[in-house]
C-alpha cells in the first residue's frame, strides 16, 4: 500500500513540477504615478477640457489631445519633474519639486521610488492655480495635484 | 537547461520506481506471521538519508534554487522518531530588475509519528505526521537592481552583502517504504510558518535556507528521500 503511495507523490510531483517550471514569470515592479485633477474654476463649467501632456526633453507624449478630467504622470529620478500641457490648445508649464524613496516591493519583483512632493511653479497661461490635496505618491493612485483651469479663451 | 533538468529528473525517478519494484519483486514469499505482542513497527538503529529533491528545487520554486541536506533518525520509543536534517542551499534570481543571490546552511530537529500497524515484524514501511523546529543562518546580496521608469530615465543600483538568521516551525507528513533490505525511500510534505524573517530593513530577507520564500508568512515544500538503516539495538528495548 505504501509503495502505492510512493507512486501517486511521484506523479504528483512530476505534475507539479511541470506546471510550476513553466512558470518562471517574474512581476513588473510597480510605479508611482503623481495623479493630477482638471477642473474649471468656473464651477459651471461641467466639460472636460483636451490635454496634451509631456516630460520637458522626452520625445514622446504621456497623453495626447484627451477629453479628460484625469491623468496620471510619472516622476523623474532627478529632484524635479517638468511636464508641458497644453489644456484647450494653450500650452502651461510645470515643474514639481520632489524627493524621492526608495521602496522594495520583493526580492522576486523588484524595487521602485515614492515621491513627495516639496514645492511645485508652474506658468499661468491657461492654468488659474494648483492645489496639493496630497504631496505623497504611491504606488496605489491618489489625487496628488488639483489643476483649476481659467476659461479665457 | 531547463528542459535537460526536467528529463534528469524523470529519468532518475523512474529508475527509483523501477528500482522499488524490482526491490518487491526479490522479496520472498511471505513466512509464517509471527505472533507479535504489540503491532508496532520497529526499527532499530538509526537511519541517515539524503533529501534527493534538493538539486532540483528550482522546479517549484522562481528563480534557481539547489542544495543538499542529510538528515537521520532512530526509534526513541514505540511510533517516535526524532529527527534532524541538516542542510545548505542557495538561490539565485537573475531576471531584468533584479539579480539577487541567497546562499547559508540550516538546522530543523523534530519528532515523527508513525501511524501504521502491522502484525508482521518484518514490515517497516511507516506513514507518519510529525513537526519540526526550523533555523538557518545565510547572506543575501542584491547584485543590481533596476527601476522600471520606462518614460523619463532608467536607475539602478545594488545593496552590499548582508548576514541574517531566520527560524520557522514546519507541520510535516510523510512516508516511508523500506523498498530494500535496511534502505528507505519517501516522501514527506512540509507546512512551514515563519517565526522570525531576518530583521533586515532593505533589502528584506527572501530567502531562508530549509524555508524557501521567507517573505511569505508560511511556505509548503516537500521532499523526497531515500535512507539506509544502520542496525543496532539502542538501550534495552
Amino acid at each position: 500500500m505504501n509503495h502505492s503511495l510512493l507512486k501517486i507523490f511521484f506523479i504528483i510531483l512530476i505534475a507539479l513540477s511541470i506546471l510550476n517550471g513553466c512558470d518562471e514569470t517574474f512581476d513588473l515592479p510597480p510605479s508611482a504615478y503623481s495623479g493630477i485633477d482638471f477642473s474649471y474654476s468656473d464651477s459651471e463649467i461641467t466639460t472636460s477640457p483636451t490635454i496634451s501632456a509631456y516630460g520637458l526633453g522626452i520625445d514622446s507624449l504621456i497623453i495626447d489631445s484627451v477629453s479628460t478630467n484625469e491623468i496620471s504622470v510619472p516622476f523623474s529620478i532627478n529632484d524635479s519633474s517638468t511636464f508641458v500641457f497644453t489644456i484647450d490648445s494653450i500650452i502651461d508649464t510645470l515643474t514639481i519639486h520632489h524627493i524621492k524613496t526608495l521602496n522594495e516591493e520583493s526580492v522576486e519583483s523588484g524595487f521602485y521610488y515614492e515621491y513627495e512632493i516639496t514645492s511645485i511653479n508652474y506658468t499661468m497661461n491657461r492654468i488659474d492655480s494648483i492645489a496639493i490635496p496630497d504631496s505623497t505618491i504611491t504606488s496605489v493612485w491618489n489625487e496628488n495635484l488639483e489643476i483649476y483651469i481659467n476659461n479665457n479663451n | 537547461m531547463k528542459i535537460l533538468k526536467y528529463i534528469l529528473t524523470i529519468i532518475i525517478s523512474l529508475l527509483f520506481l523501477c528500482g522499488t519494484e524490482y526491490a518487491k519483486g526479490q522479496q520472498s514469499p511471505k513466512e509464517k506471521k509471527p505472533q507479535r505482542t504489540d503491532n508496532f513497527i520497529h526499527m532499530e538503529g538509526i537511519r541517515i538519508g539524503t533529501d534527493l529533491s534538493m538539486p532540483f528545487q528550482s522546479f517549484w520554486t522562481k528563480g534557481d534554487r539547489y542544495g543538499i541536506e542529510a538528515n537521520v533518525d532512530f526509534e526513541l520509543k514505540p511510533n517516535l522518531y526524532p529527527v534532524a536534517e541538516i542542510g545548505w542551499e542557495k538561490k539565485k534570481i537573475d531576471q531584468d530588475y533584479v539579480k539577487y543571490n541567497s546562499s547559508g546552511s540550516y538546522l530543523r530537529i523534530g519528532l515523527n509519528y508513525n501511524l501504521l500497524e502491522t502484525e508482521s515484524k518484518k514490515e517497516k514501511d511507516i506513514l507518519y505526521i510529525g513537526c519540526r523546529y526550523g533555523l538557518c543562518y545565510a547572506t543575501q546580496q542584491v547584485d543590481s537592481y533596476t527601476i522600471n521608469n520606462s518614460y523619463w530615465n532608467v536607475d539602478s543600483g545594488s545593496f552590499p552583502s548582508q548576514n541574517y538568521h531566520c527560524q520557522w516551525a514546519e507541520l510535516v507528513l510523510g512516508l516511508k517504504g523500506e523498498v530494500a533490505k535496511n534502505f528507505y525511500m519517501g516522501w514527506s510534505i512540509h507546512y512551514k510558518i515563519s517565526i522570525l524573517n531576518g530583521n533586515l530593513d532593505m533589502p528584506k530577507a527572501s530567502f531562508a535556507p530549509g524555508y524557501g520564500n521567507i517573505e511569505n508568512g508560511s511556505a509548503f515544500d516537500f521532499t523526497y528521500s531515500i535512507a539506509y538503516n544502520i542496525p543496532f539495538r539502542i538501550g534495552t528495548r
